[in-house]
């Protein structure tokens, strides 16, 4: 039962999102009606009528054809016994939205624009012509985006500040020049912040990271083929903790409700009952797992310069710095 | 100079392979058929088939050399070596074949015109009549190729167009698609020179074997080939060269379906594709068709949807059996499957299916003008 209410909602989002899937729903429906009215008065050869419409520079047996098979299966996309059973047929690594490629919505919807306009264009009506071949260009542009950006593709759900890969490039050179050295014998291990650890695998193999991008979400666990032990997820949620509150806490892992997932209102909840003891055990378990490198997001409004330069005289650590702009960048930590 | 040519040769060789591979076959299928010489194609249908075939054939191809190189744990250096080989015999295997039949069928028409000339001296009121036809085939040769001012407008705007969005594609801002590891994979095979050794994610081993599904694929390995061979680094490759490809081919196999749509009428074939790519600008939804051209051109989802969806669509309505046959087996090679069966599979059940209801067949045979003409024509 939850997944045909999951197919519901998926199907409901897919909707609003993509309006050009209404303007293909509505040509379905149109083509249904003139199927159906020859079915009903199949005396009555609709076809010639459509054609003397349309004029006669078409193959309407393809086209009643693709229409044909395209009615059947936007039903079995819409209906959610049968998009679950396509959905599982098509495997889980591909959302919803994949499966309307066997729709084949676009050429659809062109073709029958196409034709529409044809017959506008025929009227002996200009005016009415004009216009309404203007309100169906705005309607069509209308139904796009207009240039705004998708927000899933460049935001990281667990990550403050969204940088760039272009901004990154300069720390990422930075540390595939660390890698090409003779201390490092052409590869090191670093512990990053999301993006960072994403851009790295983009740029280089030479740079490896103790887990990849995507981990940490439960919907992307098919993507990914590792199990990662406790101390690679407490890793994780401390640098992670670094980027948001710009200090080096200790976080109680000890609690009953901890998920791959960052909380970030139970930590923000440990850290006022300051339960925090420092950050130099989360270093020591970075050296023990074999990384060289700590890459700690430095942004001057909530860093904690005093306690992170305390912590690096204490353990004796090297640093680097790599400015991102006016007020932050990133500082490398060498562990050892 | 090395983006260059690979940009030369992702045209060169797929076209070059495309037109020998479709001009062999039809020259067998006339010989079969005992048609005569075989027909001769428009230059609509050269563009839009060669391309595309080729295309699918390099993928069948890189998809054989993939599974070759995971059994047998054979560098990248070494499979790209063989696959390069392999496509440089087939282009020149393919062009070969191509001259060969064009020779062969001018030869043929040579032969008929000089029996047309013989027909002339012994027969003059033939030889008007066959001249007076002749001339009139030309005329309508010309009035069907003569673009008007409406034509010439859409074919400016269906131009610019398809250029925008390959510059937009070739040089514009990247975004890191969620869920997608193409860009790692490809970065790890050439740093690794191996297939799969490391985890693409992370850089380091395995901990748990990596599925045959990730191996099935072959378009990781196609685009580190590519890398190796031309010397470009997987992101500008993998980002910014392959999506104007794929996107070519998605241009090729639009043209072929709006051929078998509107019968080379010019005004609604441009009109279409004018539509066509206007929806694909406004198509933004996370996931949806345009979105992906746009952002994440490398995709298997891409590549599935504008190659091989479309190009079986094409050979549906053109009633080709063997290459529907190419594009349901090549799927499994490019896109996650069930069982290797997938969209290009799903959409040929649907239309046979659809052909054998007696109501359907009714209609389309409505349709197709039987009842009061021929298809196309009131």
């Amino acid at each position: 039962m939850e997944k045909l209410n999951y197919m519901v909602y998926c199907w409901s989002q897919y909707i609003r999102s993509n309006r050009i899937v209404g303007v293909y729903l509505i040509a379905l429906a149109l083509a249904f009606v003139l199927f159906y009215a020859y079915a009903a008065h199949s005396n009555v050869n609709l076809f010639s009528k459509v054609r003397e419409l349309i004029n006669t520079e078409c193959s309407f047996k393809n086209i009643s054809r693709l229409f044909l098979c395209c009615i059947p299966i936007a039903v079995l996309l819409i209906v959610p016994f049968t998009a679950l059973a396509l959905t599982e047929f098509q495997t889980v690594f591909y959302p919803y939205s994949a499966l309307w490629t066997l729709a084949m919505i676009l050429p659809v919807t062109a073709i029958t624009i196409t034709l529409l306009i044809t017959a506008l264009i025929k009227n002996n009506k200009k005016n009415i012509s004009i216009t309404s071949v203007i309100l169906i260009l705005i309607f069509l542009l209308m139904c796009g985006s207009m240039g705004k950006s998708n927000d899933k593709l460049t935001s990281f759900s667990t990550v403050k500040h969204q940088v760039s890969y272009e901004e990154s490039t300069p720390l990422l050179e930075e540390l595939e020049a660390y890698a090409s050295s003779d201390k490092y014998s052409g590869s090191i291990t670093v512990l990053a912040p999301p993006n960072i650890t994403t851009y790295v695998h983009m740029y280089s193999g030479n740079i490896k990271t103790l887990y990849g991008k995507d981990m940490w979400d439960d919907s992307m666990k098919p993507y990914t083929y590792n199990e990662y032990p406790e101390e690679y997820c407490n890793l994780y949620t401390w640098i992670n903790c670094i980027e948001v509150y710009g200090s080096f806490y200790d976080i109680d892992f000890a609690t009953p409700k901890y998920s791959s997932d960052i909380d970030y209102d139970h930590m923000e909840t440990m850290i006022e009952k300051d339960e925090a003891i420092g950050g130099a055990s989360y270093i020591q378990l970075a050296q023990e797992l074999g990384i060289n490198i700590i890459v700690v997001f430095k942004d001057s409004e909530c860093f904690d310069t005093e306690a992170f330069n305390h912590l690096v005289s204490t353990l004796n650590l090297k640093q680097d710095y790599i400015p991102l702009d006016d007020t932050s960048g990133y500082i490398l930590l060498f562990t050892e | 100079m090395n983006i260059l040519l690979l940009i030369l040769s992702l045209i060169i060789c797929p076209s070059l392979i495309g037109c020998g591979i479709v001009k062999t076959y039809m020259l067998i299928k006339s010989k079969i058929q005992k048609a005569g010489s075989p027909e001769r194609e428009s230059a609509f249908c050269r563009l839009s088939v060669y391309l595309p075939t080729g295309a699918i054939i390099i993928l069948a191809l890189a998809g054989a050399i993939n599974l070759l190189a995971v059994f047998t744990n054979m560098t990248i250096s070494k499979s790209g070596m063989i696959f390069g080989i392999c496509v440089l015999i087939l282009t020149l295997i393919s062009a070969v074949c191509s001259v060969l039949i064009a020779i062969s069928s001018n030869t043929k028409i040579g032969g008929s015109s000089k029996i047309d000339n013989s027909s002339k001296i012994n027969d003059r009121s033939k030889i008007s009549n066959s001249s007076k036809i002749s001339s009139h085939k030309n005329n309508s040769q010309i009035k069907s190729n003569h673009l008007g001012t409406k034509e010439k407008v859409l074919l400016v705007l269906s131009l610019f167009a398809a250029i925008a969005q390959i510059v937009i594609i070739a040089v514009g801002k990247n975004m890191t698609y969620y869920g997608d590891q193409t860009l790692e994979t490809v970065v790890s095979f050439v740093s690794t020179d191996h297939i799969y050794s490391v985890d693409p994610l992370t850089g380091l081993q395995y901990l748990n074997d990596y599925p045959f599904r990730l191996a099935l694929q072959c378009l990781p390995f196609f685009y580190s080939v590519l890398s190796r061979i031309f010397n470009i680094t997987p992101l500008v490759l993998t980002w910014h060269i392959m999506p104007v490809f794929w996107l070519i081919c998605g241009y090729c196999t639009i043209i072929r379906i709006s051929d078998s749509i509107f019968k080379k009428a010019s005004l609604k074939i441009l009109m279409f594709l004018c539509f066509e790519f206007l929806l694909w600008c406004n198509d933004a939804a996370s996931g949806a068709t345009g979105f992906n051209i746009f952002h994440a051109g490398y995709n298997s989802v891409v590549v599935l949807e504008l190659l091989l969806v479309y190009w079986t669509l094409g050979t549906l309505f053109s009633h080709n059996t063997y290459a529907t046959i190419l594009a349901i087996a090549v799927e499994p090679l490019v896109a996650s499957t069930r069982f290797g069966l997938g969209a290009c599979f799903f959409i040929t059940i649907v239309f046979i299916i659809i052909s054998k209801i007696p109501a359907a067949k009714r209609l389309i045979a409505s349709a197709d003008g039987r009842t009061g003409g021929e298809d196309g024509k009131a």
